[in-house]
């Protein structure tokens, strides 16, 4: 997919990588063919793409991480809030509560964020 | 190999009066139901296939042996098109510039057809080899998908959505569909499936590659297809 994002069968995939690296590439193939019916190959030339976007890397057999999911998706959070939202994030929240509103839960959890992030 | 050659030089000949006719009507009727110039083009794909001619008095295909077998056996070169004026004028045209003055080897015929027969061979050959490869490569194109529900699978690597196989046909739909996208464009690739088009389009193809030296035989598969997405729609909204 284009501009760093991942599709969904890519996140699939990517998504069995986080959960297991490292990981030598013959068993992520063997994974893949259990979970996803990959055939080796399929699973080799998916896998080149993912580290050829700087995701992971392929050392000697062994799959390795290079940007964790959490860091992964915090990027695209990030991307998004800037391109939708120029970079606001209450501008963000707002448009998310338009439609859900916000549990106690998560009103406790910001807060919290907020108390912290006041502190640094 | 001249021989099965000649039968189907004959058998496509005779096609072609029908195909003239599904075109002319389809010109003329423009408004005609959709499944009258069907039944034609199933018609002329049956003198296709079947090589068994049924000769009737009925029939308005002038003659179903426009070449007859004496090409290659006889050394002469006579059509046989059942319209007295054009066998006339053909005749006497090679007649007088073609075998005058000219001692014709005797199985002048045969060897000719012989090496047309080759050479269509090599062009069968050439056809099924172009389309086995498209497809393993298209196959290959749309091996990282992830099945989404039944026969139905998701690929990130895809633009617009298809179905692929005859057998076993699978529906292969770009992951990046919205949920109402998605379902009318599975809507619409099932009302396909549940007309058998993926059929239809092998039949075609494969009458294609027997008849790839036949100009009119190219006009078929379109003539199929466009028909087939617009039925494809209309049967979905009675659906």
């Amino acid at each position: 997919m284009t501009d760093g994002k991942l599709g969904v069968v890519e996140s699939r995939f990517a998504d069995l990588i986080w959960a297991n690296a490292p990981i030598a590439s013959g068993e992520l193939a063997k994974l893949c063919e259990k979970e996803l019916t990959w055939k080796r190959t399929t699973t080799y030339n998916v896998l080149r793409k993912l580290c050829d976007r700087g995701i992971f890397k392929n050392e000697n057999g062994t799959v390795k991480v290079v940007v964790s999911r959490e860091d992964f998706y915090a990027a695209q959070g990030e991307t998004l809030v800037d391109e939708a939202f120029d970079g606001s994030l209450p501008a963000f929240l707002a448009a998310f509560t338009r439609r859900k509103a916000l549990s106690a839960d998560d009103i406790a959890k910001i807060r919290e964020m907020i108390d912290s992030a006041g502190e640094v | 190999m001249g021989a099965v050659f000649l039968k189907l030089l004959n058998m496509g000949i005779t096609a072609s009066w029908l195909i003239l006719a599904v075109l002319l009507l389809r010109f003329l009727l423009k408004k005609a139901p959709k499944w009258i110039s069907c039944l034609l083009w199933a018609l002329a794909a049956l003198r296709l296939i079947c090589p068994i001619s049924v000769e009737s008095r009925l029939s308005l295909i002038p003659s179903a042996e426009t070449l007859p077998q004496t090409v290659m056996t006889g050394n002469s070169f006579q059509v046989n098109t059942g319209l007295n004026a054009v066998d006339a004028a053909v005749n006497t045209y090679l007649g007088d510039h073609y075998y005058e003055g000219v001692s014709v080897p005797a199985d002048y015929g045969n060897t000719v057809l012989n090496l047309l027969g080759f050479l269509w061979l090599l062009g069968v050959m050439a056809l099924v080899t172009y389309s086995t490869v498209s497809y393993l490569r298209l196959r290959r194109h749309v091996s990282a998908a992830i099945p989404f529900k039944e026969s139905i699978w998701l690929c990130d690597y895809i633009k617009t959505p298809f179905i692929l196989g005859a057998f076993r046909p699978r529906i292969y739909l770009p992951s990046d569909l919205t949920e109402t996208q998605r379902s009318h464009v599975l809507a619409h690739e099932r009302a396909h499936l549940k007309r058998r088009d993926h059929w239809w389009k092998l039949l075609g193809f494969g009458l294609l590659t027997v008849y790839w030296f036949h100009p009119l035989v190219w006009r078929l598969p379109p003539g199929l297809r466009g028909n087939r997405c617009e039925r494809a729609d209309s049967l979905r909204a009675e659906l």
